[in-house]
């Protein structure tokens, strides 16, 4: 059997100032991730998806059940530096990841901390720079670039690191559509390439080529599947309050009209594929 | 309110070898009542130019009117006049809780008892947000989502006469988003609300805009009506965005089905076609 990168088991977790109210951020949660897999984590505002990926490079630890990161507990302090090496992260919010005074300080930061040559260092500045399009922004204060331009530093730094597992927290979420879609081959080429992607959105598009969707609810996992299997509940998709494609929405306007097209298309292409063909 | 850009630019960072041309002569009049959408590839000046709009930057040269009267030296923000929504609100979060976060400006502008209460309570509604369960939790204890949902709910409850939102969907999720959405656009049918709205997704700016600016390396690249502009995918992949989903499938069917369609922006429309294509016909 293959062995999981990433495993839960029965994972709760409710946040300390948050005493005395009900609110649990996690609830008993048991999952397993396999190296090389694409996950894709939906769910509503407020559902858990950050409080879980928090769990998965040990900024959190669970009130109760155990979370392991390549076989390392989370628990144990010690792990700690070396579960952050495989496991790399990008915050939701920008601003709260960058370091440094200068962009190309703020890529080289985490790179110095893994303690590599300068020469490596210095090549994967480079190559990573020019990757995320911001090569022209090294010598810039990341304090007076803009929201977008921001996103894709913090990205770089990441990358630059080759985590085996890349956690992205809505990275494109102030990104414009064709750096978005830039970056989106980018992170297909990382997962190609042998990665595990764990990757956070509100948008369904973006997650076409995933092997595995997961959908939270008030801190429970309510889906985990195929994503073409997470548009047939209606019910499902009103509670995690995910809005299917444009392609699937158009295929179930057909469908009411007595249309059935099937299977159901997932992207445009395949719905115009399927309806010139 | 009336919003005239009289030819103007402004940079950061002057006079360093960092100097960075944010805005590059722009002239721009935003009408009362209209619904503006402003896209542009990342760093084009957009977020800038709202803030030139709403009187917090300063240009270097060129003149911002309000109404026809050109603004007085000092910026400040003008609550119940002008609502400015930033492009990362969660960082502006500072009371201690989320009531009294929301209830800021419209205390500013003389509400108390009853009447502030009720306003808070609408405008967390306005965003999705469960006012009860949340009005009295502390702003920094909240997800992302729901951080930016109160910022936005905090610039809308002092319900100014012109909306300038950065990116008020980037994070929310998608029942928020379209809820949102509605509630702006009744905002602007009902009261008039003078709406500009930066964003990334043509499909929504498709539901929303009347008329759509390009912004591109700080200057106004296209200016028009948006669902003129919206349909044009060349130009709008010149500068770094993408066509709405129903103009790429209309691409796309014309390509395979050796016939030429013309882009709709209407989901109902695009599934007429797509009937039409499969040879019985829209309506049945
Ligand atoms: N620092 C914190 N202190 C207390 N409660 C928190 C904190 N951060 C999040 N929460 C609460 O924990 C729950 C889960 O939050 P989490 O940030 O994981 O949601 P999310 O799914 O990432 O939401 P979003 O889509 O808004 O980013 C929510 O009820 C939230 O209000
Ligand atoms: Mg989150």
């Amino acid at each position: 059997m293959e062995q999981s990168i990433i495993s839960l088991k029965n994972v709760s977790y409710a946040y300390p100032h948050a005493a005395g109210d009900q609110r649990v951020a996690l609830s008993d949660i048991t999952l397993d991730i396999r190296e090389g897999e694409f996950i894709g984590l939906v769910g509503a505002n407020g559902s858990g998806k950050s409080t879980l990926v928090r769990m998965l490079n040990a900024l959190l630890v669970p009130v109760s059940g155990e979370v392991r990161v390549d076989g390392l507990l989370t628990s144990d302090r010690a792990n700690h530096n070396r579960i952050r090496e495989t496991a790399g992260m990008v915050f939701q919010n920008p601003d709260s990841q960058i370091v440094a005074t200068s962009v190309e300080d703020d890529i080289a930061f985490g790179l110095e901390n893994l303690g590599l040559p300068v020469e490596e260092i210095e090549r994967r500045i480079t190559t990573a720079a020019r990757r995320f399009g911001v090569a022209g922004l090294l010598e810039r204060e990341p304090h007076w670039l803009s929201g977008g331009q921001k996103q894709r530093v913090v990205l770089a730094g990441v990358v630059a690191l080759e985590p085996r597992v890349l956690i992205l927290d809505e990275p494109t979420s102030m990104l414009d559509p064709c750096s978005r879609r830039r970056f989106h081959s980018l992170v297909e080429d990382l997962w190609r390439g042998g990665a595990t992607i764990i990757y956070i959105t509100q948008l369904m598009d973006e997650l076409a080529f995933a092997d595995r969707i997961l959908a939270l609810d008030a801190g429970r996992v309510v889906f985990d599947g195929r994503p073409r299997d997470i548009f047939s509940s209606d019910e499902l998709l009103e509670r995690i309050s995910l809005e299917p494609p444009l392609a699937v929405r158009l295929a179930r306007t057909l469908a009411r009209r007595g249309c059935e097209l099937s299977p159901v298309p997932l992207t445009l292409s395949q719905l115009a594929e399927e309806i010139c063909g | 309110m009336r919003i005239e850009l009289d030819d103007i630019s402004l940079s950061f960072q002057p006079g360093t070898p960092f100097a960075v041309k944010a805005l590059d002569r722009v002239s721009l009049m935003v009408r009362p009542g209209e619904r503006l959408a402003i896209a542009g590839s990342t760093g084009s000046g957009k977020s800038t130019l709202l803030g030139v709009m709403a009187g917090i930057l300063r240009p270097a040269a060129g003149r911002v009117l309000h109404d026809g009267q050109a603004l007085s030296r000092k910026p400040r923000l003008q609550p119940g006049r002008i609502g400015l929504g930033l492009q990362s609100p969660e960082n502006c979060l500072f009371e201690k809780t989320v009531f009294d976060d929301v209830a800021f400006a419209p205390r500013r502008m003389g509400l108390d008892g009853e009447r502030l209460g009720q306003r808070v309570m609408w405008a967390l509604e306005c965003v999705g947000l469960d006012a009860a369960a949340s009005a009295t939790r502390e702003p920094f204890s909240l997800s992302v989502g729901e951080q930016r949902r109160v910022a936005l709910a905090g610039v809308i409850a002092a319900e100014p006469a012109v909306l300038l939102l950065d990116e008020p969907t980037a994070y929310l999720d998608p029942a928020t988003r379209r809820d949102l959405l509605e509630r702006l656009l009744a905002m602007n049918d009902e009261r008039g609300t003078t709406m500009v709205v930066v964003g990334h997704d043509m499909d929504e700016l498709a539901v929303f805009a009347e008329r759509l600016v390009i912004m591109d390396d700080g200057r106004v690249a296209a200016d028009g009506p948006a669902d003129k502009l919206l349909k044009d995918e060349a130009l709008l992949e010149r500068y770094g965005l993408e066509a709405p989903g129903t103009v790429r499938l209309c691409r796309l069917l014309s390509g395979c089905a050796g016939r030429e369609f013309a882009a709709v922006l209407d989901e109902e429309q695009a599934a007429n076609l797509l009937q039409e294509i499969m040879g019985w016909g829209p309506g049945g």
